[in-house]
């Protein structure tokens, strides 16, 4: 159990695609947190630099407060659970969960015994210690992989996609399963993911990434409820956002042509004439057959049933606008009807930068603030 | 089988054009069969002789049961101090060279797989086709006059060096493949529980190249068992020299082969391979995969 400390982490392939540019990063001990991202945002970069795979250009690495920058990834104490689950096909499953103690020549008993115990808590057990990887379903071989670092006993876990080799009712019940389990254990816990909804359901905190840099680092609830920036909001909700260009005029905002009322903490923070881009999420607009004030009035173009609710496509203007409605209030396709957002859930981005209205001009990511002397 | 052969009495409703078509496709059946039959016999007619010939008291260069049944051929090649004894040379020089190729090709299959230096494809690739190219007739002198010097000649250790130095490139490289099939998140989970390259090596990259390896062995064995050119150079003295080439004494006074010796001792010198490729079959079976991508 520690906590992580990244500073100027910087990584440069070979080629010069830059992996990673000066990050920083504080991990705080026991906590859960998620990196996400599209593929190539250098999360996985990130991970394999903190578990020792990949040697960093620059910068440090701090694990417990100790420096593990140029160390090997056996002093780091840090276990790994990679996508494939790199089960050795090959061993049993008992000697899968116990390699990490035969490494450290630990006698064939006491493995077992490790190997026996570990897999209890994990539902592993009898006549499946002694078979091989290969015999197992992959939510199995899922719980052996986890096993294994269990059995290591690290300071820190890292998980690279640990759950995208599963279909998608198993993940959910894994996913609630991983939670419970890092509670329970308590260890710092680094997880790498694509999905921003596995992300929201782990973490206790996360950091968005683009390439190489974190574009926002905040809790879940407050990166999708206020993305720092258009790349975060377009990224997070299993709906995307709707981002739409505005212009901001006397008591309003312009939008396709029409004018909406300008939220208060909006106002302060922009000028007449400025063009921004404004953001909410369907889950926050509502739709009304019947005219509303400061609201927008468009076609319905496309209807998406996601079960509870349904996703509206309306077209207002020349722009696509989306919006879930509840299975009694459904509007039929050609309907012309008004779109009202939630004051409270509108937000602003600078058109020029896509980062939220009232943010300072350089902000890269919302890092903690640096400790004196750490590096 | 059944079920494509032709019934003899086609039913009214087919068309002579369904008729004429099943005829050809009868006559097409027949022709491939008779093929499969004389390349069959090409190749089992040597086997045949090889099985009937020791057991004859009067062999010839045909194939046939024996004429008149005996194993006096067997106790007059006892009666040849070269005979046994050239048999255990090969198995030493096998032996020998499949333990030294095995335990050189694996690491340096294992470092070629994962060390990146520039021109590493390339190095692979001229070794290979050197090794298989360049051996043999052409490399004759050089290779004399090298074990000469090395003080060599005459001596098994001699032979065994030259024939693991020809067989090495071509098992590295098929061994290679192997490692490379490897998903690299193996090795890269045991490094970060802390294992050495050695153990990694011991308990992953080996155990896993298992198939790779019993491949290379068998490969070796029976290489070097037939070989005949390397031992005949390097060897002078008759109670060294391996079966492959102790063979070609078989001759009368007459200065004729004597099939007698020949066809037993031929017997004696192929059942080792056949044994060792039953057992291995059985043992590890050959899964080619890897070895060879398709």
């Amino acid at each position: 159990m520690a906590e992580l400390e990244i500073r100027g982490l910087t990584k440069v392939f070979p080629g010069g695609v830059r992996a990673l540019d000066g990050l920083d990063l504080n991990i705080q001990d026991g906590e859960f947190f998620a990196l996400l991202g599209p593929s190539g945002c250098g999360k996985t970069t990130l991970l394999r630099s903190i578990a020792g795979l990949e040697t960093p250009n620059s910068g440090q690495i701090h694990i417990g407060g100790r420096d593990v920058t140029r160390l090997s990834p056996a002093a780091r104490d840090v276990a790994m659970v990679f996508q494939d689950y790199a089960l050795y096909p090959h061993m049993t499953v008992a000697d899968n969960i116990a390699y990490p103690l035969k490494v450290r020549r630990v006698g064939r008993k006491e493995r077992r015994e490790t190997a026996e115990s570990v897999g209890r808590s994990l539902q592993i057990q009898g006549a499946m210690l002694d078979r091989r990887p290969g015999q197992l379903s992959g939510g199995q071989q899922q719980r052996v992989a986890l096993a294994r670092a269990i059995a290591y006993q690290p300071r820190v876990f890292l998980f690279d996609e640990p759950l995208s080799n599963l279909d998608a009712r198993l993940r959910l019940e894994a996913r609630t399963f991983l939670k419970q389990l890092q509670r329970e254990l308590g260890v710092t816990t680094v997880y790498v993911t694509h999905d921003q909804a596995e992300a929201l359901a782990l973490a206790d905190r996360m950091a968005v990434m683009d390439q190489g840099r974190i574009r926002q680092l905040d809790t879940p609830s407050n990166c999708f409820l206020r993305p720092a920036n258009t790349f975060v909001a377009a990224f997070i909700g299993s709906t995307p956002m709707n981002l739409l260009p505005a212009k901001v005029q006397d008591g309003g905002l312009e939008v396709a042509g029409q004018k909406v009322m300008i939220p208060e903490a909006i106002r302060a923070q922009v000028r007449v004439g400025d063009p921004v881009i404004l953001g909410v999420r369907p889950e926050y607009v509502s739709v009304s057959p019947t005219e509303l004030p400061d609201s927008l009035a468009g076609t319905v173009r496309v209807l998406e049933n996601l079960g509870v609710d349904s996703l509206v496509t309306v077209e207002v203007g020349d722009l696509r606008v989306q919006a879930t409605v509840p299975e009694e209030r459904v509007p039929a396709v050609g309907d012309r009807v008004w779109l009202a957002p939630d004051q409270r859930r509108l937000l602003a981005y600078r058109q020029a930068d896509g980062e939220q209205v009232g943010a300072p001009t350089v902000a890269l990511s919302d890092t903690p603030a640096l400790v004196p002397g750490a590096g | 089988m059944d079920r494509d052969r032709p019934t003899p009495t086609p039913g009214p409703s087919r068309g002579p054009s369904e008729s004429a078509l099943q005829v050809r496709r009868l006559l097409s059946r027949i022709g491939f069969y008779l093929f499969i039959v004389i390349v069959g016999a090409y190749f089992a007619l040597p086997m045949l002789w090889l099985v009937f010939a020791p057991f004859d008291a009067h062999p010839t260069l045909a194939a046939a049961a024996p004429s008149a049944f005996t194993l006096g051929n067997f106790s007059d090649l006892l009666k040849n101090p070269n005979a046994l004894r050239s048999l255990a040379n090969s198995v030493v020089l096998a032996g020998a060279t499949m333990v030294l190729v095995v335990a050189a090709a694996a690491p340096a299959a294992y470092a070629l797989s994962r060390v990146r230096i520039p021109g590493r494809d390339l190095l692979l690739y001229v070794l290979l086709l050197f090794s298989s190219v360049v051996t043999g007739t052409a490399a004759m002198v050089p290779l004399f006059l090298l074990v000469f010097d090395l003080g060599l000649i005459n001596t098994h250790v001699g032979v065994i060096l030259v024939l693991a130095g020809g067989l090495m490139p071509a098992g590295i490289f098929i061994l290679k493949d192997f490692v490379d099939s490897m998903p690299k998140s193996y090795e890269e989970s045991a490094r970060v529980f802390g294992a050495s390259s050695f153990q990694i090596l011991r308990d992953i990259v080996l155990p896993y190249a298992r198939p790779g390896l019993a491949v290379i062995a068998v490969w070796v064995v029976v290489n070097v068992w037939s070989n005949f050119l390397i031992p005949f150079i390097l060897i002078r003295d008759p109670g060294l020299m391996p079966a492959a080439v102790v063979v070609y004494n078989f001759y009368t006074e007459g200065g004729q082969a004597d099939l007698r010796l020949l066809s037993s001792f031929g017997l004696l010198y192929s059942i080792p391979v056949v044994v060792m490729y039953l057992f291995v079959n059985r043992r590890y079976g050959f899964r080619f995969y890897g070895g060879i991508k398709g």
